[in-house]
């Protein structure tokens, strides 16, 4: 059975590589960045510039809406910062209830 | 094959003019869009609202559609004036495997009357680019269940999973396929791990799609995650709460010595320095929440100190309510 073993470079995405996977641009990677839905982790111009797994996620996350619903991409923004905020709410009220059920006799 | 009824699809009438289609669509599209809808048949809704928005807004593929339409609902008239029979319409529609599919085949009927293209809502975008380039294969996103002790350090664990491949006569198979992968110390919740192409294969070996593993920690017995940090509730008997005392603790790594200082409180919680998970090389807390138990069946001897201390003492819990 074929075994891998997860490098540092498996974590990271160069902006070829973002561009690629999420079958984008370089001008659309750049606007993307503006609108702070692609967040490079490191680097100051794009050549250096790298991304996270999730940043990728949160790309293709960005095109599909904007390809299906029309959207400008400061709506996807503001999209996207919302759905955010939604996962890390579901995540809280399902920890509280956890740890309260956890007081209950 | 079932016949669709795209009106019925996007809850317009037949007569329904353009701008309806276009609004109809709009309306149900944000509604179930599966990156947005936590709607739990979200993708299949998203696709078929998809399909017969792509019919209804197209003069030539609407004629052509309503012209088909137009014979089904005399044919099934007909049988029905014969037989009595009903007919339902079902639907065909494939498993997520990856990201959201919002632009994958359409249906059998679909495909059927039109082959099997889609322009999209938003034609064309001018974005897009490798057109011209051969397509990659299906980047493939299955949930990788860990539990809480192996993140602590590199564990080799077994991943399995399905491919769907088209066999030589053009027919979707589904190939299981096996990978062991080391997945490094450290990770958490949530977290993506990409598996450069052991995906879905493409037409060479480096245009395979790749395979993400999205990491889900199993629910602990006894311990809760809050990002790095874990708690854990401690039953304490109401004397311990007052006296303090030392006890066990289960961590994840086995158990401690933990200090219960006198005059604790239900709900207090004691940090544990860094007895939590692992992240970026550091290790997060744990807290231990205290939670004071009562016996439910206490002895004749243990009611007569209660009732001793009941007497004796002027503790009031309530008088913060007469402030």
């Amino acid at each position: 059975m074929l075994q891998i073993n997860i490098s540092e470079q498996d974590c990271w995405l160069s902006s070829d590589e973002l561009c690629e996977c999420s079958d984008i641009s370089s001008a659309l990677l750049l606007e993307l960045v503006e609108h702070s839905i692609a967040m490079p982790m490191e680097g100051e111009v794009i050549e250096q510039w790298r991304f996270s797994v999730e940043n990728l996620h949160q790309v293709k996350k960005a095109t599909r809406i904007q390809r299906d619903l029309a959207l400008d991409w400061s709506g996807i923004a503001l999209i996207l910062q919302l759905l955010d905020e939604r996962d890390q709410l579901d995540h809280e009220v399902h920890m509280l209830k956890q740890q309260l059920s956890r007081f209950k006799v | 094959m079932n016949f669709k009824d795209y009106y019925t699809v996007l809850g317009i009438d037949p007569k329904a003019n353009d701008k309806a289609v276009k609004v109809a669509y709009k309306k149900l599209a944000v509604q179930y869009h599966p990156d947005v809808s936590k709607h739990p048949d979200a993708e299949a809704k998203f696709k078929e609202i998809g399909e017969a928005y792509e019919v209804l807004h197209n003069t030539k593929k609407r004629a052509e559609y309503d012209e088909l339409r137009h014979h089904h609902l005399n044919r099934t008239q007909n049988r029905y004036a014969n037989q009595g029979a009903a007919n339902g319409a079902g639907q065909t529609w494939g498993q997520q495997q990856s990201d959201p599919q919002t632009d994958q085949e359409f249906s059998d009927f679909f495909s059927s009357i039109f082959g099997s293209s889609r322009g999209g809502f938003e034609q064309g975008s001018q974005h897009r680019q490798r057109q011209t380039q051969p397509q990659k294969g299906q980047d493939i996103e299955i949930e990788f269940p860990m539990f809480l002790e192996e993140t602590l350090v590199d564990t080799l664990k077994p991943v399995e999973f399905t491919l769907q491949q088209r066999d030589p006569s053009g027919r979707i198979v589904e190939q299981p396929k096996s990978l062991k992968v080391k997945i490094p110390a450290g990770v958490v919740n949530g977290e993506r791990i990409r598996l450069k192409g052991q995906g879905g294969p493409g037409p060479t070996k480096a245009d395979n799609g790749d395979l993400y593993l999205q990491i889900r920690f199993v629910p602990h017995p006894m311990f809760d995650v809050d990002g790095r940090d874990l708690s854990i509730v401690v039953p304490v008997a109401p004397w311990e709460a007052v006296l303090g005392t030392k006890l066990k603790l289960p961590t994840l790594t086995g158990h401690i010595q933990l200090t219960i200082p006198a005059n604790s409180q239900s709900g207090q919680r004691l940090r544990i320095k860094g007895k939590g998970l692992l992240s970026k090389k550091v290790h997060g807390d744990l807290f231990a929440v205290l939670k004071i138990v009562v016996p439910t069946s206490p002895d004749e001897a243990s009611k007569q100190l209660w009732t001793e201390l009941a007497e004796k003492n002027i503790f009031d819990p309530r008088a913060s309510w007469s402030k």
